[in-house]
């Protein structure tokens, strides 16, 4: 259990690096920024924990980036693991997009249309450089039935791919081949080849035949070979329940996913069709103005945008706990109903995310009604198939 | 087996003033002054350790004393971090 001061210490680092989650910081967030930087030097503990969280959050090479552009200089051993952070992301990122273009180039000789998606095609085409936006996956969308073909290219290229898209014990994977790995400069490349957007536990299905906006066409860095992603309204969709509804109950939601989206929605704030979003994606504009106690959205996107912003949520940054990995006491009761606590009253800023409940909408159905009754199917389908397992 | 190579995957970079040799899959990072960056850039294979002195004693007279300590020092620092290899 940490103490109270530790405790503060972590929401300030955390209220720190969100400022700088975003691939473009105007004079008022870099003197936030800079601010912020100042009283953590002036402060016990310093900058304790900053360059390590900032790393497992996604956002070192961001916040050395906009800390420079401040003016801020932290502490000298600060300054150095974020720069050796920055380094080492701008090469990892341009090895594998060397492999991401191979690979482009040779599902186009078979005419095999293919979609580029998150960290692989936002780094080029929201970040100034796209190694301020690091990413460990390659992540493509195409047609399912191009699966053969493509993992025949993949291995051509020397990926190590996985004899057969089947998994002991399920009939298939819900929504993306089993990961390729080529091990080259250093480094492993993994692509992961996703047939549909969605997993089966989410109510949507999105394939690459579905998609209703045309693609976004953009050149990869370094060698400005054209690339294809999502178009502008269904990327934000796509991105905003990634963050919200994909992750929550089975790992943490990660700053560098809403710098992804408050930087897509500045970047295309013209572009973006801002009706369509509120008639058919209203889960974006709820996203939206919760992620503006992250990092303050511009008062262009505020104007642009029909968002309504409501009063700061109660535990922002806190992510839920997930549900019990045992139904019985193992570490004494106490530490069970302290679990107990946790699952069934996560923070207020959790269930305004998950739950794309926005700022500003009243809390109580929510809190004491659908989040339980969610738990409790959540738990009821994990019994299920530890009693029942699959054949 | 006596001429230091570098790696291929190690990179030696300027950033911000200061010269860092790091590896996209590694987190240690080594910052190198100018006569580090030098002997680095002379691992190529083709000299021994011996020939790198002779080498930089000639370019940097005013150093002659110090140069055969900072070379030893250095490849033992690169080696220790794998960033060479002998051949």
């Amino acid at each position: 259990m940490h103490t109270k001061k530790e405790n503060f210490h972590a929401r300030r680092i955390f209220h720190f690096l969100g400022l700088a989650a975003r691939a473009e910081c105007d004079a008022s967030h870099l003197k936030m920024l800079a601010e912020t930087a100042a009283e953590l030097s002036s402060e016990s503990p310093r900058w304790d924990g900053v360059t390590a969280l900032a790393e497992a959050q996604g956002v070192a090479p961001l916040l050395y980036a906009h800390l420079k552009e401040a003016g801020a200089e932290p502490p000298l051993n600060v300054k150095r693991e974020l720069q050796g952070l920055y380094l080492r992301h701008r090469l990892a990122n341009e090895i594998r997009m060397r492999q991401l273009i191979k690979i482009l180039a040779s599902f186009d000789s078979a005419n095999i249309p293919v979609l580029v998606l998150k960290g692989a095609a936002l780094s080029s085409l929201i970040y100034a450089e796209p190694g301020l936006r690091p990413f460990n996956d390659l992540d493509i969308l195409v047609p399912k039935s191009a699966i053969k073909q493509v993992q025949r290219f993949l291995a051509d290229l020397g990926f190590s791919v996985p004899l057969s898209p089947f998994l002991p014990g399920r009939v298939f994977f819900p929504k993306h081949l089993p990961k390729a790995v080529l091990q080259t400069d250093g480094i492993s490349v993994i692509v992961e080849v996703h047939f549909n957007l969605f997993s089966e536990y989410e109510s949507v299905s999105m394939r690459i035949e579905d998609l209703g906006d045309p693609p976004l066409s953009f050149p990869l860095e370094p060698d400005g070979i054209m690339a294809q992603t999502l178009g502008f309204e269904e990327t934000l969709w796509y991105l905003c329940l990634h963050l919200c509804r994909t992750h929550p109950l089975y790992g943490e939601s990660r700053l560098i996913w809403m710098a992804d989206i408050v930087s897509f929605a500045e970047r295309f704030q013209r572009e973006i069709d801002w009706e369509m979003i509120r008639k058919h994606y209203p889960f974006v504009l709820q996203t939206l103005s919760l992620l503006h106690f992250i990092t303050p959205l511009s008062q262009s996107l505020l104007a642009q945008a029909p968002l309504k912003i409501g009063n700061e949520p109660q535990g922002i940054g806190e992510d839920f706990r997930g549900v019990p990995q045992s139904l019985f006491p193992v570490e004494g009761i106490k530490r069970y109903f302290h679990d107990l606590r946790d699952i069934f009253f996560p923070s207020e800023w959790w269930l305004r995310l998950h739950y794309g409940l926005g700022s500003v909408r009243p809390l109580f159905w929510d809190r004491w009604v659908r989040h339980p009754l969610s738990i409790l199917r959540l738990t009821n389908r994990l019994l299920l198939r530890r009693l029942v397992p699959p054949e | 087996m006596n001429k230091p190579r570098r790696k291929s995957d190690y990179r030696l970079e300027e950033i911000d003033g200061e010269l860092l040799l790091y590896h996209p899959g590694r987190t240690e990072i080594l910052y190198c002054n100018p006569t580090a960056s030098a002997i680095w850039h002379l691992c190529d294979g083709n000299w021994t350790a011996e020939e790198i002195i002779s080498l930089l004693r000639s370019t940097y007279p005013e150093a002659e004393e110090t140069i055969a300590a900072e070379v030893e020092e250095a490849l033992d620092l690169f080696l220790k971090h794998g960033a060479i290899e002998f051949v």
